[in-house]
Order: C-alpha cells, then structure tokens, then sequence
C-alpha cells in the first residue's frame, strides 16, 4: 500500500514537471529522445505562434467573454513558457493587424493543450499504463 | 499559399506528439502519426471547400 502511494506521488510529481518543463516528465524517466521531441514540438510551436504575432490570454481576461478564459486555460498549459511570457511580456499583446495572429493564437493554445498531454502522458507511463 | 503551409507545418508538428503518444511500438507510432498528419490535412481542406460556398 505505502509503495503504490509512494508510486502515484511519483507520477503526480513527473506529471507536473511535465507540466512545467515540456518535455521532462519522459525525461525524467528514462525516455530521453521521446521527450526532447514532444518538448521540442511544444517549444516550437510556441515560438512560431508568437512570430506569427499570437498573443498569451490571461486566465482572468475577459475581452472575448468566457471564451478568453478558455483559451486562458489552453495557454496554461505550457507551463513555465507561459508563466514566464506573462512575467517577461513576450507575446501577451494583441497584434490583431497581422494576418496571421489568429493562427499565432490558435498555436499557443495548442502548444499549451498538447502539454496538457504529454503530462498525462508522463503520468501513466510512471505508473505503468503505457511503455 | 501561406496559410496554407502554415496548416500543413500545423498538422505535421502535432502529429508528432499525437503518434508518439497514442500508439505503443515505432512502427506503430509512425503509422498512427502519418493517419493524424492525413487526417487533418483533410479536414482542413474539406472545411475550406464547405466554407467556401458559403457567403
């Protein structure tokens, strides 16, 4: 009992480095290569949405209604990327004149979805679901 | 032609992820990738068309 406690407090704790750091929660176990790519498409897709001119929602922002806390939440979910941008100021400003902040924005928030992802990912190969 | 390899770079970035975490075993994880990258290259495209005829 103490080790299947000890074994899913494990997974909650790869499971939020996930979280934080795209990427680590594989790495941290062992599957190296696995993580450096998922953490590089996360990365990627990240710094492409920001030249593309897309910008980070705040979770409490509400210039689109409910939906801006929505697409808050999916930008959440990259984690110390996002916590960082909102910190730093890179790319929290709307730049709706380009053509292309729209797809800008719609890459952040999928950046932030597939980590959601890939830290649930983390979570069930620690606990043995996957391989 | 711009946004449209910017939905194909869209489809094959978050194929990866898609293939690497929803199959077991290399082949398979390539396979189910290349399905997701067709998969929403598709759609796109068929979307395009059905929003295309209407005003």
């Amino acid at each position: 009992m103490a080790k299947e406690t000890e074994a899913a407090a494990g997974a909650w704790g790869l499971s939020l480095l996930g979280w934080l750091v795209p990427g680590a929660g594989h790495v941290g176990q062992g599957y190296v290569w696995r993580g450096v790519l998922v953490g590089a498409t996360v990365w990627f897709l990240y710094v492409l949405g920001v030249m593309l001119g897309g910008h980070f929602y705040s979770l409490f922002d509400r210039s689109e209604g409910l939906l801006s806390n929505v697409f808050g939440f999916c930008n959440l979910g990259s984690g110390l990327i996002y916590l960082a941008s909102m910190w730093l100021g890179v790319g929290v400003e709307d730049q709706a004149r380009l053509e292309t902040a729209e797809y800008g924005n719609i890459f952040l928030m999928v950046a932030g979805l597939i980590n959601y992802l890939l830290a649930l990912d983390a979570f069930d190969l620690k606990v043995g679901r996957k391989h | 032609m711009k946004h449209f390899l910017l939905m194909v770079l869209f489809a094959a970035v978050v194929a990866i992820p898609f293939g690497v975490v929803g199959r077991e075993g290399a082949q398979d994880k390539l396979r189910y990738g290349l399905k997701v990258f067709i998969e929403f290259l598709g759609v796109g495209l068929a979307l395009a068309w059905l929003l295309y005829f209407i005003p």
